[in-house]
């Protein structure tokens, strides 16, 4: 009977070890850096437009260095604008990670920022934002008994393509047969470095009448500022009566940005 | 209960009052204070939950050092302290769902499979309990019965004298006659052996030799000296 007992607490004894293994082995790389999951950082994160589209790449890793397979690893993610308006979102197949490998992989997502412009939320081409980037990983480890989940949330700073412009306001009427100066101010993305110009062109008119116009092109991408010349035509009579316009029209990609100014003879510039 | 169950009792309580009380309310402690961002189900509470059930468990082992091996008390004793370990285990383990939350991260790690199967190995030592429980109980029925045949043995010892027989009348203190059926008309006990008669008891003896009487009380005939043979009254 006493040997009997012993086998019992023998056998229990190595079951609870083996338990204790299990358990050891399925938490020690967690905290130990076997398994670790590199989400995408602020910094990491590269940007690109082309045609209206925005198109982000956020890279992110998974190391499983231990003696676990990971199993039904799911990625989603979402981003969204700070109104909350989704911008995009997708969840990936699962997917298994062999034990000892690294998953490299990036968060590819495009976004139709021309067609938000088109529909009247083209907040995102004229303003800062944020793009919140909620990213949810989840997978089961040691055998399916762990369930690992991780939730990251991050907000990456949106510059607006478009940030701002300006037209010098004219403060004389132009003189007949000689140019008219007007300067000009534009600050856009970075994002847009290297894209075609945007094209400035400026004109003025007596009651719809063209009397002079002038163009320039303007580089895309930071501060740019300048000068563009209306060559006002010689035989312009600024003292007829009537409405003369300075109209303007800058534009940036498939962005246009117009303003108009106009002065009631007589009465003087306002 | 004797000394030296009453000692293992002792010993008992304090081990687990250490193993169960005092060691884990410091790890919890510990853990809270250098990690507070980890989360559990019964993380508020933990150490009061951990007082109680941990004192259950003290109190449930002590009582089942201090029984007997083979003893129905020892046995369920043990079991509860099996049982209450368990509670005990899952508590303290937040039901094997741990959360941490550092922002932006937050991480959740569900080991609630894990830690039933733990459960379930703790919970073998039941099968302990059980099997010291049946290895014993022979000894301590054999004891039970030594026990009462001592006690029963002493109670014959100092048991007062017989009293004398009762005043009801009983069938041993009835005379004995025995009874004859007979006809109809002769119904009834049967007459009583007659007593012998006077003739046929002799107070002499006659010697063999010269056929001289004697009393009964001579050993030799005085008449020729020979020897009489026995008894003599």
């Amino acid at each position: 009977m006493a040997a009997r007992t012993r086998v019992l607490q023998l056998a229990i004894v190595l079951v609870n070890l083996s338990l204790i293994a299990l358990a050891f082995t399925s938490i020690w790389p967690f905290p130990h850096g076997d398994f670790k999951v590199h989400l995408p950082q602020a910094k990491d994160v590269t940007w690109s437009y082309e045609n209206g589209l925005v198109h982000v790449s956020a890279p992110y890793s998974i190391d499983n260095g231990w003696i676990y397979d990971v199993d039904d690893l799911i990625i989603s993610y979402s981003v969204t604008n700070n109104t909350r308006y989704e911008l995009a979102g997708q969840t990936f197949p699962p997917l298994k990670i062999p034990k000892d490998s690294i998953v490299p992989g990036a968060l590819d997502f495009t976004f139709d920022l021309l067609g938000f412009y088109r529909n009247d939320k083209g907040w995102m081409v004229f303003n800062d934002d944020i793009l919140n980037f909620d990213i949810h990983v989840s997978c089961y480890y040691t055998m399916r008994l762990v369930k690992f989940d991780a939730s990251y949330s991050t907000g990456v700073t949106w510059d607006a393509l478009i940030r701002s412009w300006a037209i010098e306001r004219p403060s004389s009427l132009p003189t007949p047969g000689a140019p008219y100066p007007i300067n000009y101010w534009l600050n856009t993305s970075d994002l847009l470095n290297g894209l075609p110009p945007a094209s400035l062109n400026i004109s003025f008119s007596r009651d719809g009448t063209l009397l002079g116009w002038g163009t320039s092109d303007i580089q895309l991408g930071g501060d740019r500022q300048g000068t563009v010349n209306v060559n006002i035509l010689p035989v312009v009579d600024t003292t007829i009566q009537g409405n003369y316009t300075f109209a303007y029209e800058i534009k940036v990609l498939e962005y246009p940005l117009t303003g108009s100014w106009t002065y009631t003879l007589p009465g003087g510039l306002p | 209960m004797t000394r030296s169950r009453i000692s293992d009792a002792t010993w008992t309580a304090f081990t687990e009052g250490i193993r169960f009380v005092v060691v884990p309310i410091l790890l919890v402690n510990l853990v809270t204070t250098n990690y507070p961002s980890l989360k559990t189900a019964f993380m508020p509470n933990l150490a009061t939950y951990i007082l109680i059930i941990g004192g259950m468990i003290v109190v449930a082992s002590t009582l089942e050092c201090a029984n007997r091996p083979g003893t129905y008390k020892r046995m369920l004793f043990g079991l509860s302290a099996v049982a209450f370990v368990c509670f005990w285990t899952f508590v303290l383990f937040g039901g094997g769902v741990a959360e941490f939350s550092y922002p932006p991260y937050y991480v959740r790690f569900d080991m609630s499979k894990i830690l039933y199967i733990v459960l379930l190995g703790i919970a073998l030592k039941a099968l302990l309990v059980v099997q010291t429980f049946k290895s014993n109980k022979h000894v301590v029925v054999e004891e039970q019965v030594r026990r009462k045949a001592e006690k029963v043995e002493t109670a014959a010892l100092s048991a007062p004298r017989p009293r004398p027989a009762s005043r009801a009348p009983s069938f041993a203190s009835l005379s004995k006659a025995a009874f004859r059926v007979t006809s109809d008309d002769e119904v009834g006990y049967e007459p009583p052996p007659a007593p012998p008669s006077k003739e046929a008891v002799q107070d002499y003896k006659e010697c063999p030799v010269c056929g001289v009487k004697a009393s009964l009380r001579e050993t030799t005939c005085k008449h020729c000296g020979a020897w009489f043979s026995g008894p003599f009254k």
